[in-house]
C-alpha cells in the first residue's frame, strides 16, 4: 500500500479568519509564478478560489475573462475553520483528487493543516502523492511567508 | 520582449495605500535603478490600478514577491503579461 495522503502543516501569524482569507481570497497574490505548482506555466497569469462551496478553483489563462484550467471546485466553505476543494492536473483525465486544509488557533497565530487524499484514483498514485507532499510544503511555506511579512510594517 | 505588471487595487485602495507608499516608492527606485523597471504608474483613475514594463519576468516576479503594495493587501491581483514590442532600437533588439 502506498502512503493514502500528501499533507504539509504550518503555524501562521493571523487569525484564522486572516489565515483563512489569504489562502482563498489571496491565492493568487502568494502562490509563485513560473514553478512548477501550474499546468501551464506559460500562460498561467493567476490564480482564483471563488468563493461559496461550488465555487471554481482555476488557474486563469485569461485575466479579463477569468478562464483558464479548472483544477477543481470548492467542496467546504467555512471561513476561518475549514477550506475543501477538488484538484485534478493535466495528465490525469479529470479525474479528482480532494484537498482539505483546516485552520485551527494556536496561542500566536494559526495553525494550517492540509491533507490532500484520492491519489488511488490516479495514475502513478504513489509517485505523486510524494511529489504533491513535497510540493504542498514548498507552497505553505511561500503562504507562511505571505503571511510574516503582512504583519511586519512595511521595508 | 518586454513584461508588463499589472495591479488590480483592492475596493479601499485609496485608504489604504499611503502608509506602504514610501517602501513601494522605495522598491520602484531600486529596481529603477538597476535598469530591471522601465516605466511605471497608476492609470487616470488610481482604482483602476497601475502598470509596470520590466525587461524581463524574473526581474517582474521578484518585485512582485517582496513588493509592500502586494504584501499589505493595497492589491488585490497581480498579472504578468509578454509584450511584444515592436519599435526596438535596433542596438538592443
Amino acid at each position: 500500500m502506498t502512503a493514502a495522503a500528501a499533507r504539509a502543516e504550518v503555524v501562521v501569524p493571523a487569525t484564522p479568519d486572516d489565515a483563512f482569507r489569504l489562502f482563498t481570497e489571496d491565492i493568487g497574490l502568494w502562490w509563485r509564478r513560473g514553478t512548477p505548482y501550474w499546468n501551464d506555466a506559460e500562460r498561467a497569469v493567476d490564480l482564483r478560489i471563488e468563493p461559496g462551496v461550488g465555487g471554481r478553483f482555476v488557474e486563469v489563462h485569461d485575466g479579463e475573462a477569468g478562464t483558464g484550467f479548472e483544477v477543481g471546485r470548492v467542496t467546504a466553505w467555512e471561513p476561518g475553520r475549514r477550506l475543501g476543494v477538488t484538484w485534478t492536473q493535466t495528465g490525469w483525465d479529470g479525474v479528482a483528487t480532494d484537498v482539505e486544509i483546516t485552520f485551527e488557533a494556536t496561542s500566536d497565530g494559526t495553525r494550517v493543516r492540509l491533507a490532500h487524499t484520492g491519489f488511488e484514483r490516479v495514475p502513478d498514485g504513489a509517485r505523486a502523492v510524494a511529489g504533491y507532499d513535497a510540493g504542498w510544503n514548498e507552497i505553505l511555506g511561500w503562504y507562511a511567508g505571505a503571511a510574516q511579512r503582512r504583519k511586519e510594517p512595511s521595508r | 520582449m518586454k513584461y508588463l505588471l499589472f495591479y488590480t487595487p483592492v475596493e479601499d485602495v485609496l485608504a489604504r495605500a499611503p502608509a506602504h507608499f514610501p517602501a513601494h516608492r522605495a522598491r520602484l527606485d531600486e529596481f529603477h535603478a538597476r535598469g530591471d523597471l522601465l516605466m511605471v504608474g497608476t492609470f487616470a483613475d488610481p482604482r483602476e490600478g497601475s502598470m509596470a514594463v520590466f525587461t524581463s519576468r524574473e526581474a517582474a516576479e521578484e518585485f512582485v514577491a517582496g513588493d509592500p503594495f502586494v504584501d499589505h493587501g493595497v492589491v488585490a491581483r497581480w498579472e504578468i503579461r509578454e509584450w511584444d514590442e515592436v519599435l526596438v532600437p535596433v542596438a538592443s533588439a
